[in-house]
């Protein structure tokens, strides 16, 4: 028999504070959008738009997904973390980049401020892969997960190399075409190279451990891994250098791509031993769900459908809120609890257990809230993107209003989580422990 | 004397049902992470095999020092050994009938 090795856990003071950064990021994201129901009228490049979206891919999805892989690399790698002093690092830089950002974008300066949050935020970006390579250089099982987490942060640098670009080139223009050109090859490579690869590479370990499923078969993963990859990189070097205009064929790669680790998922699932799934579980499930909406719209707004120009650029805006507010929001909604109450009980509890009855993390917070949190923010997505279709600004009002009080119970959540003391214990009665009482 | 090393060994799979997986929700012994009980009388050890549900679970310390206390505590004149082992790895099909039960499984 193979001896182990003690836990990988970083530090929590590595971990939990990007939990309250982008719990604060998630409601001020929401209340920036009861305050920009104006801006959903026109194209998607506006200010008060680019600040929504800068707000919840950096401070909102960046910043947790950052937390949660310090946490969950060194469980999906089976190795420690290569450096918490980098991760400190990055997460000084990313804070403050987002909001120099926030604030550039918001009231559109483009000068001094916004190069340093760019810069900030790239060296954010390199120190953070830095650690994610460092890290799977120490495993000594490779498998496709490591494939999914190392790329993921080549494309995140990838993101943020074109986007110091822009951020430049708005003051000192050098770039050979129109920004809108290069903020499409900038939101894709962000949103399918950076978040869709780390969701798949940490979503395919994680769920099934969740759903205690023991899937062998990952054939239908490497699928996934060399489809996303693929189109993506077919739509980098067309977008930049061949101009064939063949998005919808790399979309249909991506969107392939995105079957496959379906598919994975839905074995895994008729495997899983637990039947009864938790608010969490459900709202993951609710997520992925959710990818249908992306997944169709991508179609609609690459094939050349002669849709009416207000129709498209409603469809654009529905196409990266669906994306945004829709998978990744939710997926994250969800999986915060399934992992920010585990890791504080942990840190909590770890010298009490097996001496003392402790409470177990889902006693940590509150299933009232997360069940209201989960209507309040699905029915404001549903109202969001219909208003945007819609054009009216009511109901955008309406479905930011909702998602705001989402934002709201979902902070508490987090803090009440976060803050929380142990207290009272009471110690076993050991010697009874035998007979089945305490 | 077999009969109290067998007593002692059923008593000690007892009190480590007392921890409770803090993910699943479940004790230990039903989900069929302790491999293995032995218990050698003429040296007064008591060891122990446990697994851990994938190995780079963040529990891996927590789960053994709190196997080592509650045995401790129970069995105070044995020397207790806890040895977190990965062969053969742990799979869902580990999990007892109790534990099936639990998790909501007709």
């Amino acid at each position: 028999m193979s001896a182990a090795t003690v836990s990988n856990s970083p530090s929590k003071w590595l971990v939990l504070p990007h939990y309250a950064f982008a719990a604060v990021s998630f409601v001020v994201l929401c209340l920036l959008l009861v305050f920009s129901t104006d801006a959903f009228g026109g194209h998607y490049f506006h200010p008060k738009l680019l600040t929504l979206t800068h707000v919840a891919a950096l401070g909102w999805a960046t910043m947790i997904i950052f937390g949660s892989v310090y946490q969950l690399l060194p469980v999906v790698l089976e190795v420690r973390l290569y450096s918490e002093k980098l991760g400190t690092a990055a997460f000084a830089l990313l804070s403050t980049g987002t909001v120099l950002l926030t604030i550039s974008f918001w009231n559109f300066w483009v000068g001094t401020i916004m190069h340093i949050a760019a810069c900030l935020l790239f060296i954010a970006f390199v120190l953070f892969a830095t650690n994610v390579v460092q890290t799977a250089r120490q495993v000594k099982k490779w498998g496709i997960e490591a494939d999914f987490m190392v790329t993921s942060v080549v494309w995140l640098v990838a993101t943020g190399l074109v986007g110091v670009l822009m951020v430049f080139n708005f003051q000192y223009p050098f770039l050979p075409q129109d920004h809108v050109h290069y903020l499409k090859l900038h939101a894709h490579i962000g949103m399918a190279g950076w978040f869709l690869l780390l969701i798949v590479g940490v979503g395919s370990k994680l769920i099934p451990m969740f759903l205690l499923a023991h899937p062998e078969d990952n054939r239908s993963l490497h699928w996934s891994y060399y489809l996303i990859n693929g189109g993506l990189v077919l739509f980098a070097a067309d977008h930049l250098f061949l101009h064939t205009g063949l998005y919808a064929l790399y979309a249909a790669m991506v969107v392939s791509g995105i079957a496959c680790f379906l598919y994975f998922l839905k074995q895994a699932k008729g495997m899983g031993k637990r039947p009864d799934l938790d608010l969490g579980m459900k709202q993951t499930f609710v997520a992925l769900t959710l990818l249908i909406l992306p997944i169709v719209l991508v179609f609609v707004v690459t094939l050349q459908l002669g849709l009416p120009q207000r129709l498209l650029s409603a469809l654009y805006l529905v196409y990266g809120l669906s994306i945004f507010f829709g998978f990744v929001s939710a997926l994250i909604l969800g999986q915060t609890f399934k992992t920010l109450p585990f890791i504080v009980w942990m840190h909590s509890y770890e010298d009490y257990v097996g001496r003392f009855k402790t409470p177990m993390p889902k006693d940590l917070y509150s299933v009232t809230l997360l069940r209201w949190q989960n209507i309040a923010y699905l029915v404001g997505l549903v109202g969001l993107l219909a208003g945007v279709l819609l054009a009216e600004q009511n109901i955008i009002l309406l479905g930011a209003v909702l998602l705001s009080v989402a934002s709201v119970l979902y902070a508490g959540n987090v803090f009440k989580v976060l803050l929380h003391k142990v207290k009272d214990l009471k110690p076993f009665g050991y010697e009874k422990a035998a007979k089945g009482t305490n | 004397m077999k009969t109290q090393e067998q007593e002692i060994v059923n008593e000690a799979y007892e009190a480590l049902k007392y921890i409770i997986d803090p993910e699943i929700g479940i004790n230990i012994v039903d989900l069929g992470l302790v491999y293995k009980v032995t218990l050698k009388e003429d040296e007064e050890k008591l060891h122990i095999e446990l697994t851990l549900t994938t190995p780079g679970c963040p529990m891996s310390g927590t789960i053994t020092t709190a196997a080592e206390q509650m045995l401790h505590k129970r069995f105070p004149n044995l020397d207790t050994k806890v040895e977190l082992v990965w062969l053969p790895p742990w799979t869902p099909d580990m999990i007892s009938e109790e534990g099936m039960r639990q998790l909501g499984n007709t």
